[in-house]
């Protein structure tokens, strides 16, 4: 696994490879340094991932001139997503200037007001990259702990930054610092490259920006890894168990098989923090679960795995069904194998989909797989980590539905009850989540911010609301949410969006039923909805048909469908109503 | 020896530059090679030190705008 260099990717032409293609992404940068190198580097890794994108740089240290100027540059551009990046070196000759204990905080004002600002006004969502530790010591190890010291300072910036980016919405830190750490701060300053352009540090190191920056836009974009397709041998232990025998695999607290210990014990805390792990391996299926089941070093036991394959086909068809039986598409899987042949298959069979290579002779696993930046994401709610226990429940619905003999019966065994709810503040951070999460089953994919909800909940134009499901079963949670936009004569379903977890349960039925009520109570008659194909979103291609919507009209990027309605005119659902409105 | 250093330079241009097909020049200056500007020339001049090990000060990496005076250091230097 080697990594590229600056120079290598300047030289390397830049094509599109197949399967994803996200059209064309502004990305608007606002720095106090000179970042320009980082624009060929962030557009292949981007490139790499199917994302064409277009990288604007403002005016070097301009970066709170154009964030509080609604003429600016910045607004005018209207950009996908916005990263400030304020350098180190800059802030350094501040710090001297500037006498007192807590130099710095001032510099974290102008930076969350700057941002608060634009979130206010703007759509983008704002990365902002925090400061790199300094090398300078006035003492050594009580640079740390003194607080008239610069590091201390930096370093308590940047825990302040935390703090504060978490209350301005869609506003995320991009931990440039450890970055930095993990790369050694003497390979990432370069004196002479900011004496020379106020270039604030050494080009290796902007492959290294550009890779993770990448990383995490592909989880805005695209989508975070929700699950995790693991190979078996030479990667959750060494050795091959078909050969070596249960007893003779490398896995163990100490010696040559710790690594892989040490690699199971990683993939434990992803699972913990909601990402679902599965098995793609060739193997005899009785001696590798045995040595799931029982070698005593196994950290990982069979129920921390949402679904096991463990047959000879090739490992592409075996994720493809993981992929549909967890109803997670391919593009949220990171597959994990050493075998390149494995890996190639994969990928060419599916290629949106994420790979993991690790050698098990070049050092630390976690490292291989951590530094990739696969796991980041622009959000986390409580609810992600809840993501196991959903899929096991939903395991169990699996098992129930086989013993009915038609769907009705099982509907109704599963005592659904919803709620619907109106849209504030204590469920705002959920509807967020699950509007740029959902793909599938969103009909306009309009992926509206919280303020602009919280403008929808205020206006009297619009009626807004969400849904939870809980069934015998457990609770899923909030799963659907619904925008109306009220007409003169007609009531137009601005917003529907349902998590892919709830299909097939008479949901939509259920909220059709109360969009007529509320129409009705409005005293209108006709509802209109619109459907925007994506390539992700085809499951609903006939959603407003089905519900016996008519077609309207139709283009190439939207069909437009209508119902009449009648006062009682009421849909067969099995969900029963779980509240009375407001 | 002069054309031995330009063609280590003339791989260094194709490469920063994203010109496979690039053919330098002695009398080139960054007027007349497409892509040799400011922030570009930081990066050459970067890659150059690396390929010879040697090392410009600030005041020699901004004086130089012509292929004949960047071998002409290079030369220089290496002496």
């Amino acid at each position: 696994m080697i990594d590229l260099s600056y120079r290598e990717i300047l030289k390397s032409s830049f094509e599109t490879p197949l399967g994803i293609n996200i059209e064309n992404k502004k990305i608007y940068i606002l720095s106090d340094a000179t970042l320009e190198p980082l624009e060929p580097v962030l557009k292949y890794f981007l490139m790499k991932m199917g994302i064409r994108s277009t990288i604007i740089f403002a005016p070097i240290d301009t970066i709170n001139i154009q964030l509080l100027d609604l003429n600016s540059e910045l607004y005018r551009s209207s950009p996908d997503i916005v990263f400030i990046h304020n350098c180190s070196q800059g802030l350094f000759s501040k710090f001297h200037q500037v006498n007192g204990e807590d130099k710095l905080s001032e510099t974290v004002d102008h930076i969350i007001e700057g941002c608060s600002f634009f979130r206010e006004r703007a759509k983008a969502p704002i990365l902002i990259g925090n400061l790199i530790s300094p090398i300078e010591r006035i003492f050594g190890s009580l640079d740390r702990g003194e607080k008239f010291c610069l590091y201390h300072q930096v370093r308590k910036l940047n825990d302040t930054l935390d703090l504060r980016a978490k209350t301005i919405d869609d506003c995320i830190i991009f931990d440039i610092d450890s970055l930095a750490n993990y790369q050694g701060l003497k390979n990432v300053y370069n004196d002479d490259l900011w004496s020379l352009g106020k270039i604030p540090f050494n080009y290796e190191f902007f492959v290294s920006v550009g890779e993770r920056l990448a990383a995490i836009l592909r989880s805005r974009w695209i989508s975070p890894v929700k699950c995790i397709v693991l190979d078996l041998d030479n990667t959750l232990w060494g050795g091959v168990v078909g050969d070596d025998g249960v007893e003779g695999i490398l896995l163990s607290t100490d010696g040559d098989g710790e690594k892989f210990y040490r690699f199971q014990l990683f993939l434990k805390s992803l699972k913990d923090r909601g990402i679902l792990l599965a098995i793609a391996s060739k193997n005899e299926k009785l001696t590798a679960l045995r040595a799931i089941q029982k070698h005593p070093a196994m950290i990982l036991n069979e129920l921390d795995f949402s679904s096991i394959k463990i047959n000879w086909r090739d490992k592409a068809t075996n994720i493809s069904e993981i992929s549909q039986e967890l109803n997670i598409h391919v593009d949220s899987i990171l597959f994990i194998d050493d075998n390149l042949f494995e890996r190639d298959q994969v990928k060419s069979a599916l290629p949106s989909i994420q790979i993991g290579e690790i050698n098990p002779d070049s050092g630390s696993l976690v490292e291989q797989i951590s530094k990739k930046g696969f796991f980041e994401s622009f959000s986390f709610t409580e609810q992600d980590k809840l993501r196991n226990e959903q899929y096991l429940i939903n395991k169990k619905r699996r098992d129930l539905q086989t013993s009915f003999k038609s769907v009705g019966d099982y509907l109704k065994n599963l005592d659904m009850k919803a709620r619907v709810s109106d849209i504030s503040e204590k469920n705002i951070d959920r509807i967020v989540e699950l509007t740029n999460r959902t793909n599938q089953f969103n009909l306009r994919t309009k992926r509206y911010s919280r303020l602009e909800y919280l403008r929808f909940v205020k206006s009297s134009e619009y009626k807004c609301f969400a849904v939870n499901l809980e069934d015998r079963f457990g609770d899923y949670g909030l799963i659907s949410v619904i925008v109306l936009k009220i007409g003169n004569g007609e009531v137009f379903i601005d917003q529907w969006l349902t998590s892919c977890r709830v299909v097939s349960r008479t949901l939509d039925e259920f909220i059709m039923n109360y969009i007529i009520r509320v129409s009705v109570k409005l005293d209108k008659y006709q509802i209109v909805g619109e459907y925007i194909p994506t390539s992700k979103n085809l499951p609903v291609q006939n959603f407003y048909n089905n519900l016996g919507f008519s077609l309207l009209r139709e283009t190439e990027g939207s069909s437009i469908w209508s119902i009449e309605i009648e006062e009682n005119k009421k849909f067969k659902t099995y969900i029963e109503d779980g509240k009375n409105y407001e | 020896m002069n054309n031995d250093l330009l063609a280590r330079v003339n791989i260094i241009f194709q490469d920063v530059l994203a010109q496979p097909n690039l053919k330098l020049n002695i009398s080139d200056t960054a007027e007349t090679v497409d892509g040799w500007d400011s922030l570009n020339h930081i990066y050459l001049i970067t890659e150059i030190q690396k390929e010879f090990s040697i090392k410009f000060s600030i005041q020699e990496v901004r004086s130089i705008d012509k292929i004949s005076s960047l071998v002409g250091l290079i030369n220089e230097k290496l002496i």
